[in-house]
C-alpha cells in the first residue's frame, strides 16, 4: 500500500496534481476570457463623414432601419434602395461636446424635427408651387459611437418611401422627382378623405399651395363651394398645364365655420372624376419631363 | 450504500492504515493546551478522530461520524439496489433516447413549436450576417420565424440596441452548432432555428441519460426521476424556448447538466479536482449565457464548497475550549482563536475548491463587466420608471427622496424609448447621476411591504410561465399569437399556483426541508445525501434568480425574464420525487432518519 501511494503522489498524474490549482484557474480564465473576447464587430461600408445629398443606401433589414447610425455602403440609386440623403448638417446642440455619443433618444429630443426641413425636402425633390408631395418620410442617422469618440458631428437626413418600413423598393433617385413622369407614386391624393399616393386608385388629386378666400361672413354651403371652386381654378389650370377635362370636376376641401371664425380661409384645392365613385390611378401633372 | 469509486478503495485504504497505526502507538502534537484523555483509542475505536492527536473531552462528549470500521459493520444495502454498471449504461442509454425522439416529436409533429422574436434576438443572430427570411412589416411577435438567410450588417446595427456595443453569450456557441446543422438536416437558409431545436433536444437526450447515471438507487428509480427532469425540458413552459433566437436556452440546457455533475462530485467522499472544474465549467457556461443567469453563481459555490475535506491528513488541531472559571475575555479570545483556526481548517482542506470558486467569481464579474453599458442603463430605467414608480404608494414623495424634481412622474410606466421617456429631455442626465441601481434597492430595504410588494408580483410573473405576447407557430402553421399547449403539464401546475401562490411557496419550502434533511441523514448513502444538497442549492438559486431579476427591471417583460427562475421551480419536482424515493428505500432502516 506504501508503494501504491508512492505512486499515486509521483509521476504524471502527481505532476498534474501538483498544477492542479493552476491550470483550474487558467481554464476558468480562459473560459471568461473566450466569453468575453469573441465579440463581433460589423465592418463599416461608408463612414457617417463622407455622406452627402444624393447618396442612395440599401438597408436591408427593419431592425438596421431603426438603428441610430447608418454605415451601409452606398449603392447605385437606380440599384434597388431604400434610403436617400438629401441634407447634412453639423451638430451644434447641447451635447456636441460630450466626447461619447449621448443616447439616441436625447440627440432625439434635441435635434427634433431639424431632420424635417420642408423647404428643403420639396427644393430636393423638385417641387414647384402646386406640387403636393407624399409618400415620404424624413429619417435622421447619427455618428456611430465610435465615430463620435472620433470628432464626427455631422447629421445626415434621408428620405424614405412610404413609411421607411416597407423596405428596399426603388430604382430611380428622388432628386426632382417631381419634374418626371414617373412621380405618380410621390403625390398626394385622396380616394374617399384618405390620403393615398396618386399611383393607387383614387377619387382626388391634390394641389398645393392653397388659395384664400376674401373675407366676410361665413357663405353658406353652396356659396363657399362656388367661390372654392372658382379659387382653384387657375391653380388648377396651372397644374395640369391646360384645362380639366369634361367628366372632371374641381373638388376643392372648405374651410369650415370654426376655422373662418379663426380666421383661416384657405381652400385645398383638388381635382377628380365627376362620377361618384369612379377612380383613376396616376397623375394629370402636366409639363412632366 | 453506493459501490465505492476506486477513489474511495484508496482513501479508504489511507483511513485504515492510519487506524491501524494509531491504534498500535499513542499520538498527539506537543504539550500546552491539547490535553490527553489518558484513554486509549482501542477503548473506543467508534470514536476515533480520523486525524492524529487523542480525543478531548469536548471531543468525546460530540458524537463524531462513524469510522470506516464502524461503516463496514453497518447493514449494506440489498444488492437489487446497486445496478451492474453494464445494466446502468443500456438504462441511460435507453432513457436518453427515448427522451431525445420524444423532443423531436413534440416539438416537430405538426409542425414546429417555438418563440417568437420581440427583437432581443437580432444581436446574437445578426453576429452570424444572418436575417430573418420575412418580408417588411410582418408582426414579428405574432410567429415564430424560424429560417435566416445572408445579410450584411454594417456599423452598430449589429449589437446592442442603441449603442452597437458587441454582446458576449455562450448561447452562440450553439448557434454555431445549429448553423452547421442546418444544410445537413435539410433545413432551408443559412441558419435555422428549427436545426437549434434538433440541437437542444440532443442535449435533453444527454441529459436524462446523465441523470440516470448519478442518481442514487434501483435503475427504475433512477429512470423515473430522469425522465420527470426530461419531462420539464418537453413541457410548453420550456420546449419553445429551443426554437427561438434568444439567450436563454444555453443556461437553460447547462442547468440540465449542472445537477448531475453536482450530484456526481458529491457522491464520493473525497472532491475530486475533474469534478470541481465541470461543475465550475458548466456554471460558468450558463452565467454567460445570459446576465440574469449569473444569479446562479452563489448557489454553485455554495455546492463547490458544500464538499468533504480534500484533505483527510490536515488535521483539525483546536485549542482547547475554556472552562467555566475562566474570565470572560478570556473565553472570548479562545473562542476567536477556535473560530481561526477552524477558518484555517477549512481553507486548508478545501484548497482546491477555493480555486475553482475564485476562478469561476472572476470569470462572472468579467462577463458583468463586458457586458453593453446601455443594458445596465435600460435595467437602471426599468427599474425606476417601470416598477419603482409605477408601484410606488407616493411616486412624488419618491422623486424628492433622489432629488428629482415632481415633474418626472409623467414619465413614470414609460420605456426608454417612449415619446414621453425621460432620456428626450434635458433632465435625464440629472436623473442618470443621482439615480444607481442600489438607491433603488435602498428603497426596497428602508420599506420591507414595497419589497413584498415587488415579490408577489414576482410570483405572479413565475406562475404565469407562458409569454403570452408571443406566438409559438409559424405562419403556415397557426394563427397569430398561437400558443403551444402540446405538453401543458408544468404550465398548468404554475397557472394554478398563481391563483394561489402560497402553493409556489409551499413547493420551494418542501423542497428545501426535506433536501437538508437527506443532506444531513447519516443513514443516506453519498449519493442520495448528495441528492439533497442538490435541492438545497436547488432552492438557493431560486431565490437568487427570483430576487436579482425583481431587483434589476422589476415588472418590465417580468414574465420573460423569470422563465430561468420557472425552469428551476420545475426542477423541484424531480428532485422531491428523487429524496422521497431515498426515503422509501430506507424505509426498513433501525435507526429511521432525520427527514
Amino acid at each position: 500500500m506504501r508503494a501504491a501511494v508512492t505512486a499515486r503522489t509521483t509521476g504524471a498524474s502527481g505532476r498534474l496534481r501538483m498544477y492542479r490549482w493552476a491550470w483550474i484557474a487558467a481554464a476558468a480564465g480562459c473560459f471568461a476570457l473566450l466569453t468575453v473576447g469573441c465579440a463581433h464587430r460589423a465592418p463599416v461600408g461608408q463612414p457617417t463623414a463622407d455622406a452627402k445629398p444624393g447618396d442612395c443606401h440599401r438597408i436591408p433589414t427593419p431592425e438596421a432601419m431603426v438603428t441610430a447610425s447608418d454605415n451601409s455602403p452606398t449603392v447605385p440609386c437606380t440599384a434597388v434602395h431604400n434610403v436617400e440623403t438629401y441634407l447634412t448638417f453639423t451638430y451644434h446642440g447641447r451635447y456636441a461636446k460630450r466626447t461619447s455619443r449621448p443616447l439616441p433618444e436625447q440627440l432625439d429630443g434635441d435635434i427634433g424635427q431639424d431632420c424635417v426641413n420642408y423647404d428643403a425636402i420639396r427644393n430636393y425633390l423638385g417641387a414647384g408651387s402646386h406640387d403636393e408631395q407624399w409618400g415620404v418620410s424624413a429619417w435622421h442617422k447619427y455618428p456611430s459611437p465610435s465615430e463620435w469618440a472620433h470628432g464626427v458631428r455631422l447629421i445626415r437626413c434621408d428620405l424614405v418611401p412610404d413609411s421607411g418600413l416597407s423596405g428596399p423598393r426603388i430604382t430611380q433617385s428622388l432628386r426632382n422627382i417631381l419634374q418626371r413622369k414617373d412621380s405618380a407614386r410621390f403625390r398626394l391624393c385622396y380616394r374617399a378623405n384618405k390620403p393615398v399616393t396618386c399611383d393607387k386608385p383614387h377619387d382626388t388629386e391634390a394641389l398645393a399651395g392653397s388659395p384664400t378666400l376674401a373675407a366676410g361672413q361665413f357663405p353658406d354651403r353652396a356659396t363657399l363651394e362656388r367661390v372654392a371652386a372658382q379659387a382653384c381654378t387657375t391653380p388648377i389650370h396651372d397644374y395640369i398645364a391646360g384645362s380639366l377635362p369634361a367628366d372632371f370636376v374641381v373638388k376643392p376641401t372648405l374651410p369650415t365655420a370654426d376655422m373662418w371664425t379663426h380666421g383661416d380661409r384657405h381652400v385645398d384645392c383638388g381635382f377628380g372624376p365627376a362620377q361618384t365613385g369612379r377612380l383613376v390611378t396616376g397623375t394629370m401633372r402636366g409639363g412632366l419631363s | 450504500m453506493t459501490p465505492p469509486s476506486d477513489d474511495d478503495a484508496f482513501w479508504e485504504e489511507m483511513d485504515e492504515a492510519r487506524f491501524r497505526r494509531r491504534r498500535s502507538r499513542p499520538t498527539g502534537r506537543g504539550e500546552g493546551e491539547r490535553k490527553r484523555t489518558g484513554q486509549s483509542d482501542a477503548v473506543r475505536p467508534e470514536r476515533a478522530r480520523l486525524h492524529e492527536g487523542p480525543l478531548s473531552d469536548d471531543d468525546r462528549r460530540r458524537p463524531r461520524r462513524p469510522t470506516v470500521a464502524a461503516q463496514a459493520s453497518s447493514p449494506k444495502p440489498a444488492a437489487v439496489d446497486r445496478p451492474s454498471h453494464r445494466g446502468l449504461a443500456v438504462a441511460a442509454g435507453a432513457t436518453g433516447l427515448v427522451w431525445l425522439v420524444f423532443m423531436l416529436v413534440r416539438m416537430f409533429a405538426g409542425g414546429p413549436i417555438g418563440l417568437a422574436d420581440q427583437g432581443d434576438g437580432r444581436r446574437l443572430i445578426c453576429t452570424f450576417n444572418v436575417a430573418a427570411s420575412q418580408p417588411w412589416g410582418t408582426e414579428t411577435r405574432a410567429y415564430v420565424q424560424p429560417t435566416y438567410h445572408h445579410e450584411q450588417w454594417w456599423g452598430e446595427s449589429c449589437g446592442a440596441d442603441g449603442s452597437g456595443e458587441p454582446y458576449n453569450s455562450t448561447e452562440r456557441w450553439m448557434l454555431n452548432g445549429a448553423k452547421a446543422l442546418t444544410s445537413p438536416l435539410g433545413f432551408p437558409g443559412e441558419l435555422d432555428l428549427r436545426a437549434l431545436g434538433v440541437l437542444c433536444a440532443a442535449f435533453v437526450g444527454l441529459g436524462v441519460a446523465a441523470w440516470v447515471l448519478v442518481l442514487p438507487g434501483r435503475i427504475w428509480h433512477r429512470v423515473a426521476v430522469a425522465s420527470l427532469a426530461g419531462l420539464v425540458y418537453a413541457d410548453s413552459l420550456i420546449a419553445p424556448w429551443f426554437v427561438s433566437a434568444y439567450s436563454e436556452p444555453a443556461a437553460m440546457v447547462g442547468i440540465l447538466f449542472l445537477g448531475p455533475a453536482l450530484i456526481w462530485l458529491w457522491r464520493t467522499e473525497r472532491t475530486v479536482a475533474l469534478k470541481l472544474v465541470l461543475v465550475a465549467v458548466l456554471a460558468m457556461f450558463i452565467a454567460a449565457a445570459d446576465v440574469r443567469a449569473v444569479a446562479i453563481v452563489p448557489a454553485v459555490v455554495l455546492g463547490l464548497l458544500w464538499t468533504r475535506s480534500s484533505r483527510r491528513d490536515v488535521p483539525l488541531m483546536l485549542a482547547e475550549r475554556p472552562g467555566r472559571g475562566v474570565p470572560r475575555r478570556a473565553r472570548l479570545v479562545k473562542g476567536a482563536q477556535r473560530a481561526g483556526e477552524r477558518t484555517v481548517h477549512f481553507a486548508r482542506t478545501r484548497a482546491l475548491a477555493l480555486c475553482v470558486v475564485a476562478a469561476l467569481v472572476f470569470g462572472s464579474v468579467l462577463y458583468i463587466h463586458a457586458q453593453p453599458k446601455r443594458f445596465a442603463m435600460v435595467q437602471k430605467y426599468d427599474a425606476f420608471f417601470g416598477e419603482l414608480l409605477p408601484n410606488s404608494p407616493n411616486g412624488k414623495g419618491d422623486l424628492r427622496s433622489f432629488g428629482l424634481p415632481k415633474s418626472m412622474i409623467k414619465a413614470s410606466g414609460t420605456d426608454v424609448d417612449s415619446i414621453n421617456a425621460i432620456t428626450r429631455t434635458p433632465g435625464f442626465d440629472a436623473w442618470n447621476r443621482k439615480v444607481s441601481m442600489q438607491s433603488i434597492w435602498f428603497v426596497y430595504m428602508r420599506d420591507p411591504f414595497r419589497l413584498v410588494d415587488l415579490g408577489t408580483r414576482g410570483m405572479h410573473a413565475v406562475a404565469t410561465g407562458r409569454v403570452n405576447y408571443l406566438g409559438n407557430f409559424t405562419k403556415a402553421d397557426g394563427g397569430a399569437y398561437r400558443h403551444d399547449n402540446r405538453v401543458p403539464i408544468f404550465i398548468t401546475l404554475f397557472r394554478v399556483s398563481d391563483k394561489f401562490l402560497p402553493l409556489l411557496a409551499l413547493l420551494w419550502l418542501l423542497t428545501l426541508g426535506w433536501g437538508w434533511g437527506a443532506a444531513k441523514n447519516r443513514r443516506f448513502s453519498t449519493a442520495e445525501q448528495g441528492v439533497g444538497r442538490f435541492a438545497v442549492v436547488l432552492v438557493f438559486a431560486i431565490a437568487t434568480e427570483f430576487w436579482i431579476t425583481a431587483l434589476t427591471e422589476g415588472s418590465v417583460e417580468y414574465v420573460k425574464h423569470m422563465i430561468l427562475t420557472d425552469l428551476l421551480t420545475a426542477f423541484c419536482f424531480p428532485t422531491i420525487l428523487a429524496l422521497r424515493l431515498a426515503a422509501w428505500r430506507h424505509r426498513d432502516d433501525p435507526a429511521r432518519s432525520i427527514s
